[in-house]
């Protein structure tokens, strides 16, 4: 009973590792993930529709990237990308989505 | 020689066991995490809208949430509204919490476990 | 298997191209012109509508107008209102001369006094908003003073005196027959109604379709009037705010990251709303919860 637990133990750190893909990101691929991230943000921004969440995970990734945590960095761009290409879609949807709820 | 086997069969089986109840969150936790996310301002914030049992606030921008189970028997129906609200009806003030990655797809199921205790 | 494919996928294609053509000979609302005077007949009718038994002088109370409970809070509060303090560092502000000799009264009609309810006004000549917050600034840019912060301190104090001296007076807002003054026009209206920010709201959401109702603790103020009684003493803040200031947290409120004050994008919305409210008197400086 007690080997079993042992090999339990063992084999959950193993399918942990697996699931974890298990490979830290480099510093290349945190900045290839925040330019990226900045770009939708450039946009959001020429369309003046930049959300709040969007902005603050870019700093995150940024800070990040700068004290070399890059998996972390990938991690936060890649947030902060999604959140800014909603934001992007949000602002095209609303160019003519706005007029149906207008009072008339 | 089996015996060894059979053992790390059973360790293989309880470590997925393990981790797949981890990973799926057992249902009396998903319950206090949905309750959590819920009340919490900065992540489903109900209570701005909605009053509820529990919350001490009279918010009645959207419907008061209860008898849940009995309004929406489909699970479905729920998760299209909390994802993504505007798709049904263009017009809604609800939030598309899944569309606009205020909450991600786990934390949708677990506000949607909370909800049906209500 | 294959012809057959390709000619559904035409057809489809003919289809979608004929939908569209369908729909470009429809008057599509995309090309609407603006027609303010129209718009405002259609806002002003949803309010009264809505809330039959409140008289337009009303809605410059935004949420005491809406709930009786908080009306009677309200008028323990007005008998030392809190904004007392503003309105008088405004008037010594106001009266006191620029260090050239001049003062502000030299820069507005009616030597600044009662006028509140003209602003914003679109300039001709600028081809701008101009909001009595940015007029202030200007004036004292012109005199040689630097210009002040906008969202509350002695900007909040100068616009309550000069609100309190126009009380009663209703929004009288003009769009002059101009295309640039309907573009502005236009433009806040078209923010007005847009959803904006992760949490997908547009001002119209909770000023328009949740007017008087709860939000947590707030009652939601309706559009109508909405900024008649600027600047307000908010008690949540703990100090004066103006109309930049209330702007910027309500954008804030949907997590969208709010414009610069007075931006070009927040003074056509402040016009499109105070021409909304015309005919709504003028009650500020206010007090709100
Ligand atoms: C999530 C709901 C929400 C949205 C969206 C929202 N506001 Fe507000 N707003 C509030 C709340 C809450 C208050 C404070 C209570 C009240 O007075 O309505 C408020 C107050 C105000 C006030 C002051 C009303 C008064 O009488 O003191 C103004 C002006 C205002 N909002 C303008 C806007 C504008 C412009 C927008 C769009 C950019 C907007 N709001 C979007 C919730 C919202």
């Amino acid at each position: 009973m007690r080997r079993t637990w042992r090999r339990c133990a063992l084999a959950c750190a193993g399918m942990l590792l697996l699931a974890a893909g298990a490979r830290a990101a480099t510093e290349a691929e945190a900045g290839a993930a925040l330019r990226a991230a900045e770009q939708q943000q450039a946009e959001a921004a020429r369309l003046r529709n930049r959300w709040i969440p969007a902005e603050a995970a870019l700093k995150a990734a940024r800070e990040a990237l700068r004290t070399r945590d890059y998996d972390r960095a990938t991690e936060l761009a890649g947030r902060a990308e999604a959140l800014a290409r909603r934001s992007v879609e949000q602002a095209r949807e609303q160019e003519t989505a706005w007029r149906d709820a207008v009072i008339r | 020689m089996t015996a060894p086997r059979a053992a790390t069969r059973r360790a293989l089986l309880a470590a997925a066991l393990l981790l797949g109840g981890w990973a799926a969150g057992a249902h009396g936790q998903d319950v206090a995490a949905g309750r959590a996310l819920a009340f919490d301002r900065a992540k489903g914030n109900c209570l701005a809208c909605h009053s509820m049992a529990g919350g001490d606030v009279p918010s009645n921008v959207g419907p008061e949430l209860a008898g849940m189970r009995a309004r929406f028997p489909d699970r479905e129906v729920l998760r299209a509204i909390i994802g993504d609200e505007e798709a049904r009806n263009p017009q809604t003030v609800m939030p598309a919490f899944g569309r606009n990655l205020i909450l991600d797809d786990r934390e949708i199921e677990a506000v949607i476990d909370f909800l049906y205790t209500l | 298997m294959r012809p057959r494919s390709s000619r559904r996928a035409r057809a489809a294609t003919l289809l979608a191209l004929g939908a569209v053509v369908a729909t470009g000979l429809h008057p599509s609302r995309a090309e609407e012109r603006p027609d303010p005077a129209a718009d405002l007949r259609a806002f002003q009718a949803h309010f009264r509508d809505r809330f039959p038994q409140l008289p337009i002088a009303e809605f410059a109370n935004g949420p005491y107008a809406m709930d009786a409970g908080m009306r009677q809070q309200w008028e323990e509060i007005m008998q030392f209102p809190p904004y007392d303090f503003a309105v008088e560092e405004g008037k010594q502000a106001f009266e006191t001369p620029f260090a050239n000799g001049k003062r502000y009264a030299d820069c507005f009609p009616e030597g600044g006094t009662g006028i509140r309810q003209t602003f914003p006004y679109f300039d001709t000549a600028a081809g701008e908003v101009v909001t009595l917050d940015l007029a202030i600034n200007r004036c004292r840019e012109r005199n040689g003073e630097k210009p002040l912060p906008y969202q509350t301190g002695l900007m909040a104090s100068i616009t309550a005196y000069m609100a309190e001296t126009s009380r009663g007076k209703p929004f009288d807002i003009r769009i002059p027959d101009d295309k640039r003054a309907l573009a502005a026009y236009e433009d806040g209206k078209r923010f007005f109604y847009s959803r904006r920010g992760q949490l997908n709201f547009s001002c119209a959401s909770c000023h328009v379709q949740a007017a008087g109702q709860r939000l947590r603790g707030d009652v939601l103020a309706p559009a109508l009037g909405i900024l008649a009684s600027f600047p307000i003493y908010r008690s949540e803040w703990g100090s004066m705010g103006t109309v930049d200031r209330r702007f910027t947290s309500c954008s804030a409120q949907t997590r969208s990251e709010p414009f610069a004050p007075q931006d070009p994008g927040y003074r056509n919305l402040e016009y499109f709303l105070s021409y909304m409210s015309n005919g709504v008197p003028i009650a500020g400086p206010g007090t709100r919860p």
